[in-house]
């Protein structure tokens, strides 16, 4: 189950990565929106239809599950599948920072 | 001076966003998309003050409007215009950061694979009855017979351009 999620989801664009950081606490679609918005300051803003497809997929997969629902709305939260997702998804991109860590400093001494 | 204007216009499942820039440069122009008519093809607009307003088209595989969808763009100031056999057409006004309901290619790519997988479906399950149709439309009258394989070869070459344009667009998103 996990090679799988794993093949499907590594390398993680930046949409699945913010939303599943943000679902490290319960929300509602619109509320993954606001919550990303404020989490990278302004940089990015999730468009609905975008929202509602990630989420939809990802509780499909089991990445999330909705807990329950409030005025109508889903309020999902991340599983601990998501955790171990992420855990590799951000050992990726440590290895990545990394290796431009390097090459500024190559770089840095021409 | 007449405040109310009906247009054809027509476009594919592959033309969105000309679709999308056209109503919204008619909004600009004062002209507001009231309602679609003709499976949004038949635009309805009424005279207004010039205003900025993003359309954007989605197509959901859920004939019925799904609440989860509903609330999400309806909390995010998203209208719905209209709503056809799974194509949902959405409206928002704007002032400066022209909004968008898809912001990655992954969902423009998603929208476009479930289209896909409908022209598929309508393709494959037409394939035996045309056969059927086909075999014993050559015991019929010619004029009839003619016109029975043009009619069938209009609609598959109609679903086989759609597909085709469907899967060019979304190599084109993939790269």
């Amino acid at each position: 189950m996990l090679t799988h999620i794993i093949n499907k989801y590594i390398p993680m664009t930046e949409t699945a990565y913010l939303i599943l950081l943000s679902l490290s606490k319960e929300n509602h679609g619109y509320g993954v929106i606001l919550e990303v918005e404020k989490m990278t300051k302004g940089r990015i803003r999730i468009g609905p239809g975008t929202i509602y497809g990630t989420l939809s997929k990802m509780e499909a997969d089991g990445l999330i599950i909705a807990i329950r629902e409030e005025n109508r709305r889903k309020i999902y939260k991340q599983t601990q599948l998501a955790i171990e997702v992420m855990q590799v998804e951000i050992k990726r991109i440590e290895e990545l920072y990394q290796y431009g860590l390097e090459w500024r400093l190559k770089n840095e001494r021409l | 001076m007449n405040d109310y204007k009906k247009q054809f216009y027509w476009w594919w499942g592959w033309q969105c966003d000309a679709f999308e820039a056209y109503l919204e440069s008619m909004a600009l122009k004062g002209w507001i998309l009231e309602r679609t008519t003709f499976a949004h093809t038949c635009l309805h607009f009424i005279k207004a003050e010039p205003t900025k307003i993003r359309y954007c088209v989605d197509y959901q595989n859920d004939i019925q409007l799904s609440q989860e969808y509903r609330h999400i763009m309806e909390d995010d100031h998203w209208q719905l215009v209209n709503k056809l056999s799974g194509w949902y057409l959405w409206q928002k006004r704007y002032e400066a950061k022209r909004p968008s309901i898809f912001t990655d290619k992954q969902s423009l790519i998603e929208r476009n694979s479930r289209l896909l997988i409908v022209a598929l479906i309508a393709t494959v399950a037409q394939i035996p009855l045309a056969a059927i149709v086909l075999s014993e439309a050559l015991r019929w009258h010619p004029g009839v017979r003619v016109l029975l394989f043009c009619l069938y070869g209009l609609f598959f070459g109609l679903v086989g351009y759609a597909i085709y344009r469907l899967v060019q667009q979304n190599k084109r998103l993939k790269i």
